[in-house]
């Protein structure tokens, strides 16, 4: 039993952070810059370090580490409002490497190199959070049809990863080209705006059996539990810079005489931030682990407990983060407004406060039914 | 990461599994109970604590100069989760295992240490702490307490208040002013006081519940010999914050986190089998959410402690950060307790005794109990202090620019 991270890792961390506060300036999306611009200027340095083959296994020319080490990093990409086409990105070669048939599996190399970008196809529109009652199938000829939302990076992707029902009506995952035919790709317009996303439509897609994913509903489950995961910990990350953030400010900023920060009004909320944070890391990091080495059931609990806190979090510290910078907080300007697209955004994708408490309760009964 | 036991781990935890079942009573849990009467209770309790003693359970990860096992604290974390599982009793010498005997392991003597330790591990000498005052709560480094030199002595007088379970201690951590024109921070010693000395007297204050475990101790010109003083005279402030660290850290917030779990999974057993109007409770959607919203807070209460662990472990000490344990389990914990009697409906309001009661009135009784938990060991407004000025750097109240 052992609730902490390697010297190593910490420090490969740092690595990450110090890359990003260098080649990610926030000073280009506050003038208005395109986050596709940002994006490509980004990529080239993250597979520089190695980034993209942190969850590839080493015979396939990755770090071979594990979502446990991921936590540290997806910690980073949150604080520094890395797009999500790049978590999406790791995720796919975790997914691939799990999951992928033999051909697949090939694309590993290539994705642990940085030369390959995988969008995650998953939601929909009044589809909810639960893939079993996504509309996107596939008909008994093994044609695709339906219609994703919110799919970060589509348009710069080599593959797409998408969640469907296969022909026997089970969730699954197939992966193709965004450049077959009946798939069309349109930029929309979301409330985060550090990064890009697509509707990305498929009409009668021919899609072969090779194209499949194994492991079925296994897979899916694992895709959408590696993404909470990840958005769980990017959500940590945030409120960690969002505290910082916040502290500085009202440690600087006077009235009545005095710094803000030495009002209790205020110091007592930054102190309930820091317990709010300090929880939701525990959350976060324990999901990575359950992720890498826990039985199904203790994952998908782990999985949810930790989205939920991240949820409540993510609310919580947006929410003070921008008061206690008064009118500044509001402006375009001092740019918290990023974070707090980033945060709701991915509070709000990866599964609802109340989609993961349901599944935790549900995981608790099952428990304790089998206790008993 | 490992959230792994090893097999030394899960060899340990076999044999306090065993143990237990061994020394518990035959039904223990589901048809054997606990006494009601107050002091029978305490009475059973200190029993208890010398039953594991005995069995060689007792502070088991002290080092085993001072009678303990040298156990890891993981050890000490699997023994009190098999501790909860067979519902054992609490103990009642907390004070005197978790405070007393930490703050001598810091700052003690030898000789200290060896007058004092073997005897709380032995449950032979019970321990309360003589800090709070009538007027010097919050403000602890005001308190006015005196103690004052005289040969090989120092005579105390003074009041203390809030004295958890003074009537059943025979020793007493005690905060008492030694020099007057010190600023309050520096002029505080640190002793230990025989509870039975003349000039002691112990009046017990009834709580919101009923019950009666915290007095009013008086002290009138209590002599106490000089080889009580612990650590350096006037150095009192920096020993109490010692106490005060473990009283608010992860050791302590495990061992709650399993009680209120196990609390936790009562509720949820009841409500498996309750109804409110044509449903069953626990089909309620709106109880289902309350519930995983508490069954998040307690396993994240645990999670954080066992990273507190594995940061001691390695050698951090504990520091001011103890204050975002504590403030995190006292509010989680008050809310699941303030949920388990809404949840419950009507039938959740009766008590201890009525044959309709919920698991023998157990929830209403612990939502009044849960009330002071944000208030002792240090307020919430206290901790919140604590957190923003010492972990923040936030400036101190008060302090013009
Ligand atoms: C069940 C129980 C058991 C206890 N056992 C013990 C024991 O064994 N030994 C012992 O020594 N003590 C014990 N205590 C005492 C406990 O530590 C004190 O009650 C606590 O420190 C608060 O002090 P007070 O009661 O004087 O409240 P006060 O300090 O008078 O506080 C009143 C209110 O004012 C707030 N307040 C005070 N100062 C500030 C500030 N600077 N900023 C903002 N708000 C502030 C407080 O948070 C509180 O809400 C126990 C208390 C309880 C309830």
């Amino acid at each position: 039993m052992n609730f902490d991270f390697d010297d190593e890792h910490y420090m490969f961390q740092e690595t990450v952070r110090d890359t990003l506060a260098a080649e990610f300036p926030i000073d280009l999306l506050r003038d208005g810059g395109d986050p596709v611009e940002l994006d490509a200027a980004l990529w080239p340095t993250l597979a520089q370090i190695g980034l993209f083959g942190l969850m590839v296994p080493e015979d396939h020319g990755g770090l071979g580490l594990s979502p446990i080490e991921f936590a540290l990093i997806s910690e980073e990409f949150g604080a520094a409002l890395v797009p999500l086409t790049v978590t999406d990105t790791i995720v796919s070669s975790l997914i691939l490497a799990r999951f992928g048939g033999a051909a697949q599996v090939e694309n590993l190399e290539k994705l642990a190199l940085g030369s390959l970008r995988v969008a995650c196809a998953v939601y929909e529109k009044d589809g909810g959070y639960d893939p079993a009652a996504f509309a996107t199938a596939l008909d008994d000829q093994g044609r695709l049809t339906g219609r994703k939302l919110l799919v970060a990076g589509a348009a710069r992707a080599d593959l797409l990863l998408i969640v469907a029902k296969d022909s026997a009506g089970e969730p699954a995952l197939a992966l193709v080209e965004p450049d077959r035919a009946g798939i069309s790709i349109v930029r929309e317009n979301a409330l985060d705006i550090s990064g890009d996303y697509y509707r990305v439509e498929c009409a009668d897609v021919a899609v072969a059996p090779g194209d499949m994913i194994g492991g079925g509903g296994e897979a899916v489950a694992c895709l959408l539990d590696m993404l909470a995961t990840a958005a769980a910990q990017s959500i940590a990350g945030i409120g960690a810079r969002m505290l910082d953030t916040t502290v500085a400010y009202v440690k600087e900023r006077e009235q009545f005489g005095q710094p803000v920060g030495a009002f209790q009004a205020i110091k007592h909320r930054c102190a309930d931030m820091a317990v709010d944070i300090n929880t939701a890391r525990s959350g976060a990091y324990y999901a990575g682990w359950a992720m890498a080495a826990g039985e199904p059931d203790e994952r998908v609990r782990a999985v949810s407990m930790a989205k939920a806190k991240a949820n409540r979090m993510a609310v919580h510290i947006l929410r003070e983060a921008i008061q206690l910078h008064g009118g500044m907080g509001y402006t375009w300007e001092m740019a918290l407004h990023f974070h707090f697209r980033r945060g709701r955004f991915l509070e709000t994708l990866y599964g609802s406060t109340e989609f993961h408490n349901e599944r935790v309760l549900a995981g608790t009964l099952a428990q304790l039914a089998a206790e008993r | 990461m490992d959230f792994n036991y090893s097999p030394e781990e899960q060899a340990f935890r076999s044999e306090v599994r065993a143990w237990l079942a061994d020394a518990l009573p035959e039904g223990w849990g589901r048809t054997v109970f606990e006494p009601e009467d107050e002091e029978e209770r305490a009475q059973f309790r200190i029993s208890w604590e010398r039953k594991l003693f005995e069995g060689g359970w007792s502070g088991i990860s002290w080092p085993q100069k001072y009678g303990g096992r040298g156990a890891t604290l993981i050890e000490q974390g699997i023994f009190a989760e098999e501790c909860a599982r067979a519902q054992a009793p609490e103990g009642i010498n907390v004070i005197g295992r978790n405070l007393a005997a930490t703050t001598l392991m810091h700052h003690g003597t030898e000789e200290q240490r060896e007058r004092y330790l073997p005897k709380i591990l032995a449950a032979e000498e019970i321990w309360c702490q003589c800090f709070s005052e009538p007027n010097a709560g919050s403000d602890l480094a005001s308190s006015r307490c005196r103690a004052e030199a005289d040969g090989d002595d120092f005579v105390i007088n003074g009041q203390k208040i809030w004295t958890s379970y003074a009537q059943y201690s025979h020793l007493g951590i005690l905060l008492a002013r030694t020099d007057q024109d010190a600023p309050k921070h520096k002029g505080l010693s640190f002793f230990v006081v025989d509870m039975d000395s003349p000039g002691i007297s112990v009046r017990p204050l009834t709580q919101i519940t009923g019950e009666q475990e915290f007095n009013e101790t008086f002290f009138e010109d209590v002599r106490i010999p000089k080889a009580n003083l612990v650590g350096d005279l006037n150095d009192g402030w920096r020993i109490a914050m010692t106490t005060l660290s473990y009283e608010r850290g992860a050791e302590d917030a495990l061992a709650r986190q399993i009680r209120f779990k196990q609390e936790l999974d009562l509720l949820i057993e009841n409500l498996q089998d309750a109804r409110q109007g044509g449903q069953k409770s626990i089909d309620d959607p709106a109880i289902r959410q309350r519930l995983a919203q508490s069954i998040v807070d307690l396993e994240l209460m645990r999670m954080n402690c066992l990273r507190e662990f594995s940061k001691a472990i390695k050698g951090e000490k504990p520091g001011p950060e103890s204050s975002l344990m504590k403030l995190y389990w006292s509010h989680v914990a008050q809310e699941m307790f303030d949920m388990s009697i809404e949840v419950l409906g009507p039938e959740g309001l009766l008590m201890q005794g009525d044959s309709d009661a919920v698991a023998r009135g157990r929830f209403p009784l612990s939502c009044m109990q849960s009330r002071a938990f944000t208030i002792y060991s240090g307020t919430s407004e206290i901790q919140r202090n604590i957190i923003s000025e010492r972990v923040l750097g936030l400036p101190k109240e008060g302090k013009r620019a």
